[in-house]
């Protein structure tokens, strides 16, 4: 079972003339698979950083994916309209899965068996707190099904909140959202 | 589990070919070509023996990609892929740069600008090392990237690491990324159009 998923076109895509490929005899145009790339940092003066995602044509926005540190971050998605995806700011590490464990919830103690990274000797003074142990994994990319719509040039706003309540350095988290994008649909739905 | 996908010819493309060949119509062929970046020259090591940021695949036949594979530091190289005709399909971001390799799938989310999830710096004979890398299956394109014959995909690398970034100065150390690049070629195929000049199919 593959976790990216497949693309399909809905009825009203079709009445609209886009096929999943082009096709040179009707001349009805393809839907492009792109991958936009965005990143968030949080330190002790950012607290609530923001990206914001625009896409000139309509699109369909079916998978996220990141890299970096996805345990010190907590997300919200909102679209242009207001309409929120999240409930409210989940973490990104529960959102992903995976071997990415949250950090300990006092600031500099090392925790064990209650979530937090392995109680290990800390990597040293800069970091603040104890290190990640083995390696962070993420195992599938967050898939949104049904996808969140885009219109023309609607924006999608990613919002970071810090999981804990001081940092010291810079956290950085580098995201991927996965869109279909529909050439044939670059003036909005018809 | 992670399954490979399936090929589905369009009504177009079953005029001209079959999955398998038959005694009318070829079959499709299902390859793979490799793109290779090197930040330091090695003489040593067949592929890395010069410095490469940039590589590109250009296939004689009509052709249809359907997924990327990646090896080697996935958090230090940010990836550009283009088209010939200018189509970006990594876009730059707006305030940054394009894609973070690891940013881009599942599995290991080291990246070198990362405080905590950047990769520890382990050197093995001169060249960081891989350790603790793991990639949890492809990344599939779906709809596939067309290509008509000839037609060339671009990749640009741009390597980056966090000791230097806010100095902007450029990544030293060696890094190096293998993309792997699956392919459905379409023999018999030559073109996209039937009606346009120089694109006819047979």
């Amino acid at each position: 079972m593959s976790f990216w998923p497949r693309f399909k076109l809905t009825p009203g895509e079709e009445r609209v003339g886009v096929s999943k490929y082009y096709e040179p005899v009707s001349g009805k145009r393809g839907v492009l698979r792109k991958v936009y790339h965005g990143q968030l940092m949080l330190n002790a003066t950012i607290r609530n950083p923001v990206y914001n995602f625009q896409i000139a044509r309509r699109s369909r926005v079916f998978a996220l994916t990141a890299s970096g540190d996805i345990q010190q971050f907590r997300i919200q998605l909102q679209d242009s309209s207001g309409e929120q995806y999240l409930a409210q700011p989940v973490s990104l590490a529960s959102l992903l899965g995976g071997y990415v464990e949250l950090p300990p919830p006092v600031y500099n103690v090392p925790v064990v068996d209650s979530g937090g990274f392995p109680a290990t000797a800390p990597a040293g003074p800069q970091l603040g707190w104890v290190p990640v142990q083995g390696h962070p994994v993420t195992n599938s990319p967050l898939v949104f099904e049904p996808n969140i719509v885009l219109d023309s040039n609607q924006s999608l706003t990613m919002t970071g909140y810090p999981i804990t309540d001081y940092n010291s350095i810079n956290y950085r988290v580098d995201m991927c959202i996965h869109v279909w994008e529909f050439p044939a649909w670059q003036d909005g739905p018809r | 589990m992670f399954v490979w996908p399936a090929l589905e010819l369009t009504e177009y493309e079953k005029k001209y070919v079959r999955t398998y060949k038959d005694g009318k119509f070829p079959g499709v062929l299902r390859r793979a070509y490799e793109v290779t970046f090197n930040t330091v020259a090695d003489p040593l090591t067949p592929g890395l023996e010069s410095i490469k940021r940039s590589g590109r695949i250009q296939i004689a036949r009509r052709s249809r990609v359907f997924a990327l594979t990646f090896a080697g530091n996935l958090g230090s190289w940010r990836l550009q892929i283009e088209t010939a005709s200018g189509e970006q399909m990594t876009p730059k971001g707006i305030s940054d740069g394009y894609p973070i390799v690891s940013s881009m799938l599942a599995g290991s989310s080291w990246n070198a600008l990362a405080a905590i999830g950047a990769q520890p710096a382990v050197t093995v004979g001169g060249v960081s090392s891989f350790i603790g890398s793991y990639q949890n299956g492809p990344m599939l394109i779906d709809p596939n990237w067309e290509l008509s014959p000839n037609e060339t995909l671009m990749f640009n690398g741009e390597a980056i690491d966090n000791q230097l970034v806010d100095v902007g100065q450029p990544a030293v150390g060696q890094k190096v990324l293998s993309i792997g690049v699956h392919v459905w070629e379409f023999p018999g195929m030559d073109g996209r159009s039937e009606t346009a000049p120089g694109l006819g199919c047979k």
